[in-house]
């Protein structure tokens, strides 16, 4: 059975049946979906596994919101490194326009 | 020229009052008008929407909104319509409105429009009811767009600025996963754009996208997701005598 790129801890047993819980690129994928359709209900940011890790990527609208996520992915991830690359969205007035002539 | 200051997807909750209100306050400095593309809430909810009205409330340019997915999650539009319009925007949905800036006829044309995707590469209205359903909405987005920008070319405008949530094209999409762009946007807008005409477009939806993008028929399109410009608005100067006219590109001056 194929894991399909999927990276493994160490001595994890090959992913069957029943052990597909701890599958981490389906984790991920139904934790992108909570954060997505959930209370958060953030879209804009995209979590990717790297190896052993898992990458949090995008812009938000809060700190609170990025410390929302994130938190919930450290937690939900227990054990695993989570690297929350977030940032927030920049609320300045732009110095310059486009002409569009 | 016309200044016209645009951005999508600021998403605001409790949590962001008042963020933007600053930059907001220095629009009357380098802009005539303030498009907004939609996600302006996080769920859609009347305190939500709330917030977004404190933020626009009383701003000295007028205020041209569409809704977005997020602000539809809540399943109140209706009441997220009415507190924006309550803070003095109008909030389009198939319809078009002409707003005068200085002595300029600013026509603006909004939906929400839907998903589907791009030519060659998207879906069709076939199969199980909710893919009917799916690809029949985001047609109807497209009609009242193009109505709407009709309308507006009856009506003695400057410009016209087509203003919807998803994407027109997938050139503003670059930088997302191909995979997901059949739910970023639909060409059936770029066409209803294309086959009325317009100056610019405007849209949101896709964070991880890029700002430049043009239509087949020659529309300039600009995503304004808040994420993709970096910064509480972007302004463009749009110029009444150069409008960028629907399908081909106009002969010499000495054509027919």
């Amino acid at each position: 059975m194929s894991n399909h790129g999927q990276e493994r801890s160490p001595g994890a047993p090959a992913a069957t049946g029943q052990d597909a819980g701890d599958n981490l690129e389906y984790r991920v994928a139904h934790l992108r979906e909570r954060i997505a359709g959930g209370p958060l209900g953030e879209l804009g940011v995209r979590l990717e596994v790297r190896g052993e890790a898992v990458l949090l990527t995008g812009t938000v609208p809060s700190a609170h919101c990025r410390d929302e996520i994130c938190g919930l992915v450290d937690e939900e991830l227990r054990g695993r490194r989570v690297h929350c690359d977030v940032t927030v969205a920049d609320a300045s007035s732009p110095d310059q326009a486009e002409d569009l002539a | 020229m016309i200044r016209t200051a645009a951005v999508g997807d600021i998403h605001m909750a409790p949590e962001t009052r008042g963020t933007l209100r600053p930059a907001f306050e220095t629009l009357p400095d380098c802009a005539d008008i303030l498009l907004l593309a939609g996600d302006l809430t996080r769920h859609g909810t009347p305190e939500e929407a709330r917030v977004v009205a404190d933020e626009i409330r009383g701003l000295a340019v007028p205020v041209v909104a569409v809704l977005g997915n997020h602000d539809h999650h809540d399943g109140r539009p209706e009441e997220v319509t009415a507190l924006l319009e309550d803070a003095g925007a109008q909030v389009l949905e198939g319809r078009g409105t002409v707003v005068t800036c200085g002595g300029a006829r600013v026509g603006v044309a909004g939906t929400k429009g839907f998903g589907g995707g791009f030519v060659g590469r998207s879906a069709g209205e076939f199969g199980e009811p909710v893919m009917k359903e799916f690809v029949r909405h985001s047609r109807h987005c497209a009609e009242g767009l193009r109505a709407s920008l009709e309308f507006l070319a009856g009506q003695d405008c400057d410009v016209r600025i087509a203003l919807t949530h998803y994407s027109p094209v997938p050139e503003t999409l670059a930088g997302e996963p191909l995979e997901i762009y059949p739910f970023l946007g639909s060409y059936l807008l770029a066409e209803a754009i294309d086959t009325a005409g317009a100056d610019l477009a405007v849209h949101g939806h896709a964070h991880a996208g890029t700002e430049n993008g043009m239509t087949n028929g020659g529309v300039r399109v600009r995503n304004v997701a808040q994420p993709v410009i970096g910064r509480a608005f972007h302004v463009y100067h749009l110029h009444e005598r150069e409008r960028v006219p629907a399908g081909p590109p106009a002969p010499t001056d000495d054509g027919p």
